[in-house]
């Protein structure tokens, strides 16, 4: 058993060492996440300064039927809005008596090539005897400025003026509102940050661990026949299943270090990046380390689990390309019922423990929030490390067929179906 | 990991040995049938056959790389159907497509057959420096494989097959694709083995280095062996005078009576009894 | 034409190349027609079950009515008793014995075990009410719930939607009890969405439309274009290639239009598979309504292939630039993500397409996208972006052509090792610019959003200041002693620091004007420029501090980093323009804000010219620090009245002469 251990060892250490020194792979698995994800935040957070700086600058016309009969106030409550200025410009356009015309159709008449001599209307606005229309195309970017605008500034208004005529019957603003609707969350403020990663996370966990094990999985079982070593590392003298068993501790192990470069990166540039565009919703992303640390066990495992499945996949193909063919699909198979898990009303039951992937989601969901599941865990556990061991049987009863050790073209699926169905022998 | 001290007993001993290959094109294919071979410490036997002929898929078998359709084979007192790790343990195996792992120094690819092979540290490093120096490796055994020459790799490629000090080596095609120097240097390391009285077992379709290396020949055509003897004994059974003339006669005469030779492949030869 | 007849050569047989492998060629063109019905109606499906049954879930509330009227309380619990909704009658007081609302974290254990004591595995949510008592009072209900419980949070969603459509009612009521008539009851507004059902449909569809074409052509034009260009370097047909004897450009173009062509074929077998989907139920692409998208309107798409071609000619790019099959698989991924972000821009609410937009490229392209799916497609604004996107393509695929130079191809590796060893200098000082570009994205913009004085302060002596440190370091080890830290060392011209004093009004004027005239291309909005914790920050700090923070260390320790070791060893083999533009790139981009883009690279050009001409790094160290000052006491108005309006109004014009005496061409002063 200890031989075992410290052949599989050697090959791990030597797969984890030859992998490693290859330039690209270290890339993409310690430069890039640490690259990426504050680029990608500072990015996403000064496109949204400018965006959101283009859409205030933005004027929108907003036509007036009747214009001539309202009031000052109101007219110069909607025109001018609460802070004048060059931003969120609402421009009055005055459409005369309209009685005839549906307000619809001025919208329809006057917006896009239509009224040579203005600017196209956003919106209509009308005032009747059972209240304000408004008439926008919502699909439309500006119409929905003209109705954001337009619903804000009247609501104001009107505030207002209520709270003139209570005071003036001599009665409190808040008597105007009889029902008062609170609600308060019993968890600290940090939950609300843990709930948005709790239902992120798992999926980015599968993900990331699933992207990280793609390079390397290929690299050591497709990749080895490329460089022309496989036969060298079948003349290795133990038997084939270890020198597997080390193959996929390396990937495993790879996929670990890029997801956990991953989350890192991740954790650290989140929340300063990100505090441009979550300004006001009293939001902090802070990733939840102890829970993480928690969940780290798990991870583990699913990395061995994901290792075993691409090794022996990618052991099909002839070469690098193939391989990456072939990876494509698989990996949709991890990511897919990721996606799934972190839906809401999908909880963690002994059931769903053992539908793998899914139950790796779902588990890591409910261990982030904090919840304590020692059957369903250990179930999730035990799922995973007898479909890593089924992969591996799987991997090793493939590899060790001489078809893999000496052609070079890739096995055709009558090929892989007669292969498994035969007896394989892992012991060689 | 006891190591079979019986030198009597010859070293590489394989007994009807069949490949059968199935081609999703041309269905089932016989690369090695019915093959006999004996091969004692102490000698060189070589393979000599056109490409195609089976030489590698035999020596491939022969180092249990492949399983054999059928057939028994004992390499070094181990059985290549039942223990093929003892085999591996007991056999130093090279190949033109035996790479060295590209991005590993020549250093750690030793080390890492050696400590496989199960060598404590020290043994290990008493290996390493006798090799090193035997193969004059000293100048880039810390360089990456990938950046050795292509007769640098070869004697890399040469220590790493002899690290673990095995009594049995078999190389298939060891000096196709090296130059003029590195395949001469390749032909006395042959020889050494052969004073040090290990059993060499190699594979060649360069008459000159068959003429010039082997004790014995085996003559392989389409998966058959279609002879097996001294050079003399081959020579006399055709009364050609050169090697080429002899093998030519040998494939003739297996084409020209091709049932003869199925059933009795070595017809006229000593054929598969170990020759002293 | 000998070229086009290369080209058409070329194409044929690459395609032709392509279609032989059939394997790749159907996983990438012929898979995704099968597969994308399967995964969208099947997401679908889980979809709607899981929220299905979260609806359905039964679950209970709590309710302590309290001193609430009964009658209310009746109305109330009428209200939020519905489907799948029990109610418990009982006694909260044990929370809201706890502190209220606002309650410190250092309370939140008791509210907890309170809570959990309450409510146990009875309920999922506690509804207390209080006061309402008198005809004019305000009831207040509060619905206490545990955000992180999936069915707690779903109770308290569905109270507050029962509750907001009641406390409506009753506001009305209530304004008719108390002002007689509602005075707002003649505005209020009824918004009418014009939108057709085609309308929605198509706004949704160019939400996704974009970013998924994109990514559609990168996945089926990788494998032709990795094994175009990757593939043939690896397999060493290329170098056969090139030495016949067919144009270049003739050939690259030969070879991109085989990719082109297979990322189309990708994409229509994609949209088919999309179209399948959708006839299978697909909800996404009606948007909700009957009808869907007219053909008309989906035969606007095709505005959007000037990107395609773009992203084509970038993918050939990327993949030219490869050695091999595997460098180019490995930058698929950061390329996937880089082409990506570009079209985010059809998610944002309300934006308008412009001229400015047009031109950036993907972003043109995928809001033209969107407005021809919504039908409105204007001439102008759709010309500029095909015009430009043409451009890049055009700028790509030259970039293509040099890259296939026959000299690099077949002496790659000897000729790339030399060339790059005569710009290793360069690449040690990029290397440390990014370093400290990521340094800054990455760590400082949290520790500033922290704390804004530590954050900064730390930011600069701790982390740029090292950072400074090693590169010079570094950079005189591996290069050895040279002209980084004869900047540090040599000894400046008193009168050169004076003159850089003289600059900084001078600067300080031009600079504003540009960022006003940059305003109306690049409009900061009103969160940034009236942000209240800044103005905050600058009137609580101390005029001192705020001069140390700001001005005399940024001044000090940026210049060391961005002129003293980055421009310094950037000298040692860029020619001095180039040395100076690399440089003010790190130093703009390591503000990290695109509307300081701009000013910042112009100061940080300007300080290295100041640096390069007068030898020493000291002048621009005190023109930094003098220019932050000047803007700082500027903003805050803190500056001397004099200086504003007075006689210091005019100090501007000295810029002009000093800026000439300091950058007088001179002699290389002696290392004395």
């Amino acid at each position: 058993m200890t031989q075992r251990l410290a052949a599989t060892l050697q090959v791990t250490g030597k797969e984890l060492r030859e992998t490693l020194r290859d330039r690209q792979t270290a890339f993409t698995t310690l430069v890039l996440p640490i690259c990426m994800y504050p680029v990608l935040f500072w990015i996403m957070a000064q496109g949204f300064l400018v965006l959101q700086g283009q859409k205030e600058r933005t004027e929108v016309h907003v036509g007036v039927v009747n214009q001539g009969l309202l009031e000052d106030d109101l007219l110069r409550a909607i025109d001018q809005g609460p802070e004048p200025g060059t931003a969120n410009r609402l421009v009055l356009v005055d459409l005369g008596f309209q009685e005839d015309v549906p307000p619809g159709d001025l919208l329809e008449a006057t917006s896009g090539v239509g009224e040579p001599q203005g600017p196209p209307l956003a919106g209509v606005l009308s005032f009747g005897p059972n209240g304000a229309h408004l008439h926008v195309n919502r699909s439309e970017p500006k119409g929905e400025l003209a109705e954001s605008r337009v619903t804000k500034r009247l609501a104001q208004h009107v505030g207002q003026l209520r709270e003139q005529a209570a005071e003036a019957g001599g009665h409190a603003a808040s008597a105007l509102e009889p029902l008062y609707l609170e609600r308060v969350d019993v968890g600290p403020e940090s939950d609300k940050g843990a709930l948005l990663l709790a239902t992120l996370l798992p999926m980015l966990l599968v993900t990331m661990c699933v992207m990280g094990a793609f390079f390397p999985a290929v690299d050591l079982s497709a990749g080895e026949r490329e460089r022309g070593t496989a036969e060298t590392t079948l003349l290795l003298p133990v038997p084939r299943l270890w020198v597997l068993q080390g193959k996929v501790l390396a990937v495993a192990s790879l996929a670990m270090i890029a997801t956990t470069f991953n989350l890192l990166a991740l954790g650290i540039s989140a929340e300063g990046l990100l505090a441009t565009i979550l300004q006001g919703s009293n939001i902090t992303i802070n990733l939840p380390w102890q829970e993480l640390l928690a969940v780290a066990p798990l991870a583990l495992l699913f990395a061995l689990f994901v290792a075993a499945t691409l090794t022996a996949t990618s052991g099909m193909a002839r070469n690098f390309k193939e391989a990456q063919a072939m990876l494509g699909p698989v990996q949709m198979v991890f990511i897919l019922p990721a996606i799934a898990g972190i839906m809401p009303g999908i909880d963690l039951t002994p059931g769903l423990a053992l539908v793998p992937v899914l139950n790796v989601t779902l588990a890591a969901k409910s261990m982030l929030l904090g919840k304590v599941l020692p059957l369903e865990y250990a179930l999730v556990a035990g799922s995973l490390l007898l479909s890593a061991w089924l992969a591996l049987k799987f991997a090793v009863r493939l590899l060790s067929r001489e078809a893999f050790a000496t052609t070079s073209a890739t096995i055709s699926w009558p090929q892989l179906f007669s292969f498994l169905r035969s007896d394989g022998d892992a012991s060689r | 990991m006891t190591l079979d001290t019986n030198t009597n007993a010859p070293a590489i001993h394989a007994e009807a040995l069949t490949k059968i290959f199935s081609d999703p094109e041309r269905g089932k294919v016989a690369a090695v049938q019915d093959l006999d071979l004996a091969c004692n410490y102490g000698e060189v036997m070589g393979l000599l056959g056109p490409n195609g002929a089976g030489k590698t898929t035999t020596l491939r078998m022969l180092s249990t790389i492949l399983a054999p359709t059928r057939g028994r084979g004992t390499v070094a007192g181990a059985d290549i159907t039942n223990d093929p790790i003892g085999v591996r343990k007991r056999i130093g195996f090279l190949s033109g497509t035996t790479g060295l792992y590209p991005r590993l120094t020549a250093e750690e690819v030793l080390q890492y057959f050696g400590r496989l092979h199960g060598m404590d540290e020290d043994t290990l490093g008493q290996r390493l420096e006798v090799v090193v120096k035997a193969f004059d490796l000293k100048d880039f055994l810390s360089g990456r494989c990938e950046s050795l020459s292509t007769g640098q790799k070869q004697r890399v490629s040469i220590a790493r097959a002899v690290i673990h000090d095995p009594r049995v080596l078999i190389l298939d095609e060891p000096t196709t694709g090296l130059d003029l120097l590195a395949a001469s240097d390749m032909i006395r390391f042959v020889e050494s083995r052969r004073e040090e009285g290990r059993c060499v077992l190699f594979s060649t379709h360069i008459l000159s280095e068959a003429e010039r290396l082997c004790d014995r020949i085996a003559i392989v055509h389409a998966g058959r062996v279609l002879a097996v003897g001294t050079q003399e004994e081959l020579r006399e059974d055709t009364g050609e005078k050169w090697l080429e003339d002899v093998f030519r006669a040998f494939v003739a005469r297996a084409d020209h009576s091709p049932e003869q030779a199925a059933d009795q492949p070595q017809a006229n030869i000593t054929g598969g009894e170990p020759h002293k | 034409m000998r070229g086009a007849s290369i080209t058409r050569t070329v194409f044929r047989v690459e395609v032709v190349q392509l279609l032989r492998d059939r394997r790749a060629f159907f996983a990438a063109v012929l898979l995704p027609v099968f597969l994308y019905p399967l995964m969208l109606s099947g997401s679908d499906l889980l979809k709607n079950a899981a929220v299905g049954s979260l609806e359905e879930r039964e679950l209970t509330v709590l309710v302590d009515s309290g001193d609430a009227p009964p009658e209310l309380a009746t109305r109330l619990l009428d209200a939020v008793g519905g489907p799948a909704t029990l109610i418990v009658n009982g006694d909260a007081s044990s929370l809201t014995n706890q502190p209220a609302a606002s309650f410190p974290e250092t309370h939140r254990r008791q509210i907890e075990d309170a809570w959990r004591e309450l409510v146990g595995d009875t309920a999922q949510a506690v509804l207390i009410l209080e006061g309402g008592a008198t005809a004019t009072g305000q009831l207040r209900a509060t619905i206490w719930y545990e955000r992180k419980d999936e069915s707690s949070r779903t109770l308290s969603g569905r109270l507050r939607e029962r509750l907001q459509s009641l406390a409506e009612i009753m506001t009305v009521e209530r304004r008719v009890d108390l002002l007689g008539a509602d005075p707002g009851a003649a505005l209020a507004l009824e918004v009418h969405d014009q939108a057709t059902a085609e309308d929605k449909g198509a706004a949704n569809l160019a939400r996704f439309l974009p970013i998924m074409l994109v990514f559609l052509l990168l996945g089926g034009g990788s494998f032709a274009a990795l094994s175009i260009f990757a593939g043939e370097r690896e397999a060493g047909t290329l170098e056969t290639l090139l030495v016949s004897p067919a144009n270049k450009s003739a050939v690259v173009l030969g070879k991109f239009g085989a990719v082109l062509l297979t990322g189309l074929a990708c994409l229509v077998s994609n949209i088919l598979g999309l179209y399948l989907a959708a006839q299978l139920g697909w909800e996404g692409l009606s948007g909700g309504g009957s009808g869907g998208i007219s053909l008309e309107r989906l035969a606007g798409a095709f505005v959007f292939v000037p990107a395609c071609i773009l992203v084509c000619a970038i993918l050939c790019l990327a993949c030219g630039r490869a050695r091999s099959f595997r460098e180019g698989q490995h930058k698929l991924l950061p390329l996937m993500l880089a082409l990506a972000v570009p079209n985010l821009v059809v998610l944002a609410p309300g934006l308008e397409h412009n001229y400015l937009l047009a031109l950036v490229p993907l972003t043109g392209a995928a809001l033209s996208l969107r407005d021809a799916l919504l039908g409105e497609l204007t001439l102008g604004v759709t010309l500029a972006m095909i015009l430009s996107h043409l451009a890049w393509s055009a700028f790509a695929v030259r970039q293509l052509a040099g890259l296939l130079d026959a000299e690099r191809v077949l002496i790659g590796a000897a000729s790339a090792e030399e060339a790059g060893n005569r710009r290793l200098a360069s690449r040690h000082a990029q290397a440390y610019g990014f370093g400290a570009v990521l340094l800054m994205l990455g760590l400082a913009s949290r520790l500033q959003a922290q704390d804004m004085l530590n954050g900064l302060l730390t930011t600069l002596w701790g982390m740029m200041l090292p950072l400074a440190l090693v590169c010079l370091w570094h950079a005189n080890r591996r290069f050895g002693p040279a002209r980084p830290l004869d900047f540090i060392r040599s000894r400046p011209r008193i009168i050169d620091l004076f003159l850089a004093i003289l600059i900084a009004p001078g600067l300080a004027w031009v600079i504003e004007y540009l960022v006003r005239a940059q305003e109306f291309v690049l409009p900061l909005p009103e969160a940034v420029t009236q942000n209240p914790a800044l103005a905050q920050f600058f009137q609580s700090t101390s005029l001192g501090t705020l001069l140390f923070a700001m001005a005399v260390s940024p001044g000090i320790v940026e210049e060391l980093l961005f002129r003293g070791a980055i421009l310094g060893t950037l000298a040692r083999d860029k020619k001095p323009v180039r040395a100076v533009v690399i440089s003010s790139l790190f130093f703009s981009a390591a503000h990290a804000s695109l509307h300081r883009l701009m000013p910042t690279f112009l100061i940080g050009s300007l300080l290295g010219t100041i640096t390069l001409r007068s030898g020493s790094l000291w002048p621009a160290v005190v023109l930094h620090v003098t220019y932050n000052s000047w803007v700082m006491l500027l903003g805050t108005e803190r500056l001397p009245e004099v200086l504003v309006t007075g006689w210091g109004q005019h100090l501007v014009w000295l810029a002009l002469p000093s800026l000439f005496l300091l950058l007088r061409p001179r002699k290389p002063r002696s290392a004395n």
